[in-house]
């Protein structure tokens, strides 16, 4: 099991999305939407993924495309709301 | 061969009516799942209704009251009503001379025809992903109509509505839907007889989730269990493979005694 955050959202991604590549492939400052083709749909489940793996929940004011825009973006909110 | 039908009374309910060519085995009645995910599952459940009716099976597609092509506006939809609709097809089936009538549902589909044979009857069921829980069904409608603001307009809106009329994700529903919707539970069912049952998982992960166990371990008898790596086919806007769906599911049935 992957400890890093960043790791744990990346195994979190292409598990999720059936993506066909590596997690280790996804920088931490790839722009996820454009370089994996995040649809709504798909990021919709990037955002349950992630409240499912860290016991987490978005609120309303978070739903912003900084917040989702990379690995890193990601993980800063989540390290944030892990305390 | 297929006919469109409608039935129900005032012939209030659309349906497509799969019917096989030989001699049946029995009827299926299929339950759709709610609002976009209907949409993302209607080529499957076409295909899963054409592969049934090939293998011997009358199934029967429909639109819940106040949807797809079924009479009434969409903010006549209730979880009620929709429990009244499967009753007609089910009626429906039967005024056909169908004898042995199950239940396939997926999603919302799946706790309606969950709920409907605990209180009811039913031959047998096939749950697809039966979505367990209105509260947290209601909670991800809501995320996802979220992230769909998100990616129009760069950030959230929150959630619309208008009088009496709330906006989930894309459908107008009254608020005493919603609140009908968030009592859903089928934890809290626990039927004392179920029909012979396959609870199919179709999700990223070959791994039986907690929840699923949970209703497995509330039912008795317990249901046949199958979990499916696939894309939940009913949340894409894409093609999604749904083979393997479709054979766990049609190989079940042929194993139920004549």
């Amino acid at each position: 099991m992957a400890d890093r955050i960043e790791d744990r959202i990346k195994a979190m991604i292409v598990e999720r999305l059936f993506l066909s590549v590596s997690p280790d492939d996804i920088a931490d400052d790839d722009p996820l939407m454009t370089k994996y083709e995040i649809d709504s749909v798909r990021l919709f489940e990037i955002v349950i993924g992630i409240e499912e793996l860290f016991g987490i929940s978005f609120e309303d004011e978070e739903f912003s495309l900084e917040t989702f825009q990379n690995v890193a973006a990601i993980s800063a909110i989540v390290r944030n709301k892990l305390g | 061969m297929r006919r469109i039908v409608r039935f129900s009374a005032d012939s209030k309910l659309f349906g497509a009516w799969h019917v096989p060519g030989g001699p049946a085995r029995g009827g299926v009645v299929m339950c759709a799942p709610f609002g976009e995910e209907a949409k993302s599952a209607y080529r499957t459940f076409y295909e899963t209704a054409d592969l049934l009716a090939s293998r011997g099976w009358h199934a029967l597609r429909f639109d819940y009251f106040g949807t797809g092509n079924s009479l009434g506006s969409f903010e006549e939809f209730t979880p009620t009503q929709a429990r009244h609709d499967i009753r007609a097809a089910v009626i429906f089936l039967r005024g056909q001379g169908v004898e042995k009538i199950g239940l396939l549902g997926l999603g919302l589909g799946g706790s309606l025809a969950f709920a409907h044979a605990a209180e009811e009857h039913a031959d047998f069921l096939v749950l697809w992903q039966p979505c367990l829980n209105g509260e947290e069904f209601y909670r991800l409608n809501i995320k996802r109509q979220l992230v769909r603001q998100m990616l129009t307009h760069g950030k959230a809106t929150g959630a619309a509505t208008r009088g009496d009329v709330v906006d989930l994700d894309g459908y107008a529903i009254r608020k005493s839907t919603v609140d009908e919707l968030r009592k859903v539970n089928l934890l809290n069912l626990c039927p004392a007889n179920i029909p012979p049952t396959l609870l199919l998982q179709i999700s990223y992960s070959g791994n039986m989730s907690s929840e699923l166990q949970a209703l497995a371990d509330s039912c008795r008898p317990a249901p046949d269990m199958r979990a499916v790596v696939c894309e939940p086919f009913w949340k894409r806007i894409g093609f999604v493979e749904c083979g393997q769906v479709l054979g766990v599911t049609a190989s079940w049935l042929e194993a139920l005694r004549p």
